[in-house]
C-alpha cells in the first residue's frame, strides 16, 4: 500500500483517504495516480457499490503540489490532472467528505465526486497563491452545481467560500459540525448502498451525461436505456 | 459636483451622463442621471456602449465597475419618456405604436447580450433601484454587490411588456423557477433575498457598494489577465454544452513555458500553500 493513500472497505463501501497530512494532502503525481487506481478498484470489484473520499489531518486537499511542479520533470512538472483522477466517470457514486481546505485541484476533485458532505469549517475555492492553471473541470461543473454568478465569483476573485454558503448555493449537500463530515458521509453511503442493490440502479451516467443535452434528446436516450435494460 | 471638481478628482466625463474614473487597473463608470433614476436615454445608452468597448480594448484596464449616481437608483431601465418623444415625432396614437416606435429606433445596450466579446470581469455596484433594462445590465455583469436598501426586478410585465434579454440569463443565475417568477410577476427582490438565491455576491451597507466592489476588483487584479479571460470564457462556453464536451473543449492554460505560470508557481512556493499545515484558510 502506498503511504500517500490508504483504502479500506466497510461493507460495500470503499473508503479512500488521502494521507499526506504534512503537505495538506497536496496532489502530487503519485497521489493522483494512486487515486486513479483506487477508482479502478472501486469500479472493478463487484462487491463494492460506492466510495467515500476524504483527507487525513483535518484537510481535504490544498490542491496541486507546487513543490513538485517547480522541481519535477516530465509528468511531475505537468499541472494537467492525471488520467482517471476524477471519479465522475465511474458508474458507482463517490461521496466527498470535506474538512478544512478544499482548494484548487482538490476543489475540482471534490466537484467530480457525486455528493459532498462538509464540516462547517471547510473552505472551498481557488485562493490567490494557487497556480495560474486552467480549471477546466471547474469551469464546466461549477455553473451546473451552483450558478453562473457564483462560478465567476469563485474563479475570478479567488475568494474561498464556506460550507454553509455553498450549501445555500447547492454545491454542498450536507453540512455537519466540524470533524463530523466523514461519519455523515459514511452514513449516507451505507444508506445508498442499502437502497440500491447494484451499481446499475444508480443510473449515475445518465444524470452526468444528460446534463446539457436538449431535453427531448435526453428523454429519448433515457427511454432507450430503460428498454435495453 | 462642478466640472472643475470632476477634473480635479481625475474623473473624466463622457458626455455628462456617464462619469468615468480610473483607479489603477480598475475603471469605475457611473450612470449620472439621478434626476431620472439613471434611466437609459439614447445619450446614456450610447455612452455605455462606448465605455464597454473602450474598456474591452484598453490594455491597462482589468476590471470595470458599473454603478449609478445618487443613492436612489442603480438604473431604472429604459427612460420611457424617450418612447413618448419618439411616438410624438411619429404621430403615434396607440400604446402599441409607441412600443413599435421604440423598437424601430431605440439605441440598444450592446452589453446586455455581450455580443462583442468582452471577457474581462465587470462588477455591478447596485446602489438602489435596479429595474428592467437596469436589472438586465446588472445580470449581464459577472459579479453583483447590492446595497441593503436596493431592490432588483423586472417590472415590465406590470406595464404589459416582456423582459427580453434576461430570461436565459436569469435561468443560469438562479434556476428556471425563480426566473419565471421574476419575469411573470414583476415583483422585485430585496438584497437579502437576491443574496440567498445566489444572484449577488454580497450585501453592502448603504452607499458602500462601490468601495466593496473596488475591494473585490483589487482581489481580481492579482490574477493575470489571461487567467481571468480564459476562465470567464470557459464558464460561458460550457454552459449550454453536453457536459463531456463542455469539459473537453480546450487546450491547457497557460502553457507551462509562459511567464504567468512561472510567476504563479514561484509565488505559491514563496508564500506557502493556503490551507496547508499551519497556514491560514483564506
Amino acid at each position: 500500500m502506498s503511504p500517500l493513500l490508504t483504502t479500506r472497505t466497510e461493507g460495500r463501501v470503499l473508503v479512500v483517504e488521502m494521507a499526506r497530512p504534512q503537505e495538506g494532502n497536496a496532489l502530487n503525481r503519485e497521489l493522483q495516480t494512486e487515486l486513479a487506481g483506487a477508482w479502478r478498484q472501486l469500479e472493478a470489484d463487484e462487491e463494492l457499490l460506492a466510495g467515500v473520499l476524504h483527507g487525513s489531518g483535518g484537510v481535504f486537499s490544498v490542491g496541486h503540489d507546487v513543490k513538485e511542479l517547480a522541481s519535477g520533470s516530465g509528468d511531475q512538472a505537468d499541472p494537467t490532472p492525471a488520467d482517471g483522477l476524477f471519479p465522475h466517470s465511474l458508474s458507482k457514486p463517490v461521496i466527498a467528505a470535506v474538512e478544512g481546505a478544499c482548494f484548487g485541484l482538490g476543489f475540482e476533485l471534490a466537484m467530480a465526486c457525486d455528493l459532498r458532505v462538509a464540516g462547517e469549517d471547510a473552505r472551498f475555492g481557488f485562493p490567490d497563491t494557487n497556480l495560474y492553471v486552467s480549471y477546466r473541470l471547474a469551469s464546466a461543473l461549477l455553473p451546473r452545481l451552483t450558478n453562473l454568478g457564483a462560478s465567476l465569483d469563485l474563479l475570478l476573485t479567488g475568494n474561498p467560500m464556506g460550507a454553509s454558503r455553498l450549501e445555500q448555493l447547492r454545491l454542498v449537500n450536507r453540512v455537519t459540525p466540524a470533524g463530523q463530515a466523514l461519519i455523515a458521509a459514511m452514513d449516507l453511503a451505507q444508506d445508498m448502498v442499502e437502497h440500491f442493490g447494484s451499481a446499475m440502479a444508480f443510473r449515475k451516467e445518465q444524470i452526468w451525461q444528460f446534463s446539457g443535452l436538449p431535453l427531448p434528446t435526453a428523454l429519448s436516450l433515457a427511454r432507450a436505456s430503460y428498454n435495453g435494460g | 459636483m462642478q466640472q472643475s471638481d470632476i477634473q480635479q478628482a481625475g474623473i473624466q466625463q463622457s458626455g455628462e451622463v456617464l462619469l468615468r474614473e480610473q483607479d489603477g487597473d480598475i475603471l469605475v463608470a457611473t450612470m449620472n442621471r439621478p434626476e431620472r433614476m439613471n434611466a437609459l436615454d439614447d445619450n446614456l445608452t450610447n455612452a455605455l456602449n462606448e465605455a464597454w468597448l473602450d474598456f474591452r480594448d484598453a490594455p491597462d484596464l482589468k476590471v470595470m465597475i458599473i454603478t449609478g449616481a445618487g443613492d436612489r437608483a442603480f438604473c431604472s431601465g429604459v427612460d420611457l419618456r424617450r418612447n413618448d418623444e419618439r411616438a410624438r415625432d411619429l404621430g403615434a396614437q396607440t400604446a402599441q405604436a409607441i412600443l413599435d416606435a421604440d423598437r424601430s429606433r431605440g439605441v440598444r445596450l450592446s452589453f446586455n447580450g455581450n455580443n462583442f466579446g468582452l471577457w474581462k470581469p465587470v462588477i455591478a455596484a447596485i446602489n438602489g433601484w435596479c429595474l428592467a433594462a437596469g436589472c438586465e445590465m446588472a445580470m449581464a455583469c459577472d459579479l453583483r454587490i447590492m446595497e441593503e436598501h436596493a431592490q432588483m426586478g423586472l417590472p415590465e410585465v406590470k406595464r404589459g411588456m416582456g423582459a427580453k434579454q434576461t430570461t436565459h440569463k436569469l435561468y443560469h443565475l438562479t434556476n428556471l423557477n425563480i426566473g419565471l417568477e421574476m419575469a411573470w410577476t414583476g415583483d422585485t427582490l430585496t438584497a437579502q433575498r437576491a443574496y440567498d438565491l445566489g444572484l449577488v455576491t454580497e450585501v453592502a451597507p448603504k452607499s458602500e457598494s462601490v468601495a466593496r466592489a473596488k475591494e473585490l476588483a483589487r482581489r481580481i487584479c492579482r490574477f493575470p489577465s489571461g487567467y481571468l479571460e480564459y476562465h470567464k470564457l470557459r464558464v460561458f462556453q460550457s454552459l449550454g454544452l453536453p457536459l463531456d464536451y463542455g469539459m473537453s473543449i480546450d487546450q491547457r492554460f497557460p502553457p507551462q513555458e509562459s511567464e504567468d505560470y512561472r510567476t504563479g508557481l514561484e509565488r505559491s512556493l514563496s508564500q506557502g500553500i493556503p490551507g496547508g499545515p499551519g497556514q491560514h484558510l483564506d
